[in-house]
């Protein structure tokens, strides 16, 4: 099934552009192994890549060395087979397996309580927070807003925000104006990958006083 | 020079095959020393197709004579003379290593060029990973109709989103290059320009919907 929420314009331009930092690509490229659709958008926006290189102003400055095409030419040998390894099936999108270091079966969970639970990604970006999150069936994620931008992308069951539902391979983009209440569905825990550029901010104060010990 | 090409087979293989058979071959005009005096970029599309099949080391210079000083100044933009020229030849001899995967149906030569040399530039200036779909993937959905892309030739494409890019208003041309060149997150790009950062994205999606528009009517997204 296509996702039906999808990722926006400004984040897919900038990850095609390469100026994405490395949190929310890794949300960006989960979600475009599950989704054609913007897979197609992505393509449009790397086009655009394309046409700004291939207008870009050399500067006089910037011209290859004259003995540029000799040294790659003594580089250009048989190409280096780029076969990689792929399991037979899969639950968790490449991307994200990577830096997990297998599928869902290998996430090592920490108890957030509850029966939630959470597990940290780390990235070289210094700006994100990246995590997996598994919710219970039915239970809520702690009510909270965000002091910045947060995607939270489906990867098993689904939940409800409002009136939507957020199936594996959609993509919620809130901002720092949202409050919300995102609720598994009865029948499966939910397991997503949340992105935020700051930590959450939770409204009970009980919550926002065990915040740095949970570590969410 | 013919070398035989075993690469990882994919999905591409499968459109990748037959497709050639269909173009016309390229003309061996060999370009000389002159930079300028280079093919159009129309034609760069078939010989780096035509490179992928035979490895041919001649047909790849007039590619790399065409790509290189490009991709040198969108290195030098972000990093030093000294490491814009290991950049672009970095970049160079991906292209040729990778050549068997391009797709000309998917994609202009510029589109696939650009996005392997992004990828170095991240590596090497920002030290983080550009994580990436791959189509071999198990937990990949493959798209349930033929790409709406194959109705209009991909160069046609191409040629549609640089005469988009040439009419985006000077203040979305201006953010898009700050995203593109200047390696400028969305929020370096809201500070250099002095904007908030609501302006910012709000600019990116106009110039995004614009060169959605030369495509003809796509989905619309919720």
């Amino acid at each position: 099934m296509t996702p039906r929420h999808h990722i926006g314009d400004d984040l897919l331009l900038s990850y095609a552009a390469g100026s994405l930092a490395e949190g929310w690509s890794l949300a960006v490229a989960t979600h475009l192994a599950m989704c054609p659709v913007c897979r197609e958008r992505l393509a449009l926006a790397e086009a655009a890549g394309g046409q700004l290189l291939e207008t870009l102003d050399a500067k006089p400055e910037a011209a290859p060395e004259p003995g540029s095409w000799a040294a790659v030419r003594s580089r250009l040998g048989d190409a280096p087979a780029l076969v990689r390894k792929q399991p037979q099936t899969a639950i968790l999108p490449s991307p994200l397996r990577d830096y997990i270091g297998g599928d869902v079966d290998a996430i090592k969970w920490k108890a957030l309580g509850k029966g939630a639970a959470q597990l940290r990604i780390r990235t070289g970006d210094g700006e994100t927070q990246v995590r997996l999150l598994k919710i219970p069936a039915g239970k809520p994620v702690p009510e909270h807003s965000h002091r910045g931008r947060e995607l939270t992308l489906v990867l098993c069951g689904a939940f409800d925000d409002g009136e939507e539902r957020f199936a594996r391979g959609d993509i919620e983009d809130a901002d720092a104006s949202v409050q919300h209440v995102p609720t598994a569905t009865k029948d499966e825990d939910c397991i997503c990958l949340a992105v935020t550029d700051a930590p959450l901010r939770f409204r009970s104060w009980i919550v926002r006083a065990v915040q740095p010990i949970l570590g969410i | 020079m013919s070398v035989d090409v075993s690469i990882a087979t994919g999905s591409w293989q499968k459109q990748f095959i037959p497709l050639p058979l269909r173009r016309p071959v390229v003309r061996r005009n060999r370009v000389k020393s002159v930079m300028n005096d280079t093919p159009t970029s129309v034609n760069m599309s078939e010989l780096l197709a035509q490179v992928g099949r035979t490895r041919d080391v001649e047909l790849f210079e007039q590619v790399f004579r065409y790509f290189a000083p490009r991709v040198k100044a969108y290195m030098a933009r972000t990093g030093s003379p000294g490491s814009a020229e290991e950049l672009m030849q970095e970049t160079m001899v991906a292209v040729w290593n990778k050549s068997a995967m391009y797709d000309p149906s998917k994609g202009a030569a510029s589109t696939w060029i650009f996005a392997i040399a992004r990828n170095l530039r991240i590596d090497a200036y920002r030290r983080e990973k550009h994580p990436e779909y791959d189509p071999d993937d198990p937990a990949f959905q493959p798209a349930a109709e033929p790409a709406a892309d194959t109705t209009l030739e991909a160069e046609e494409s191409a040629v549609a989103v640089r005469a988009a890019l040439k009419t985006l208003p000077a203040d979305q041309a201006e953010v898009l290059r700050l995203a593109f060149f200047e390696d400028n997150s969305q929020s370096a790009i809201a500070e250099a320009l002095n904007l908030p950062l609501g302006t910012v994205k709000s600019r990116m999606r106009l110039a995004f919907a614009k060169l959605r528009g030369v495509l003809g009517p796509k989905e619309t997204l919720e």
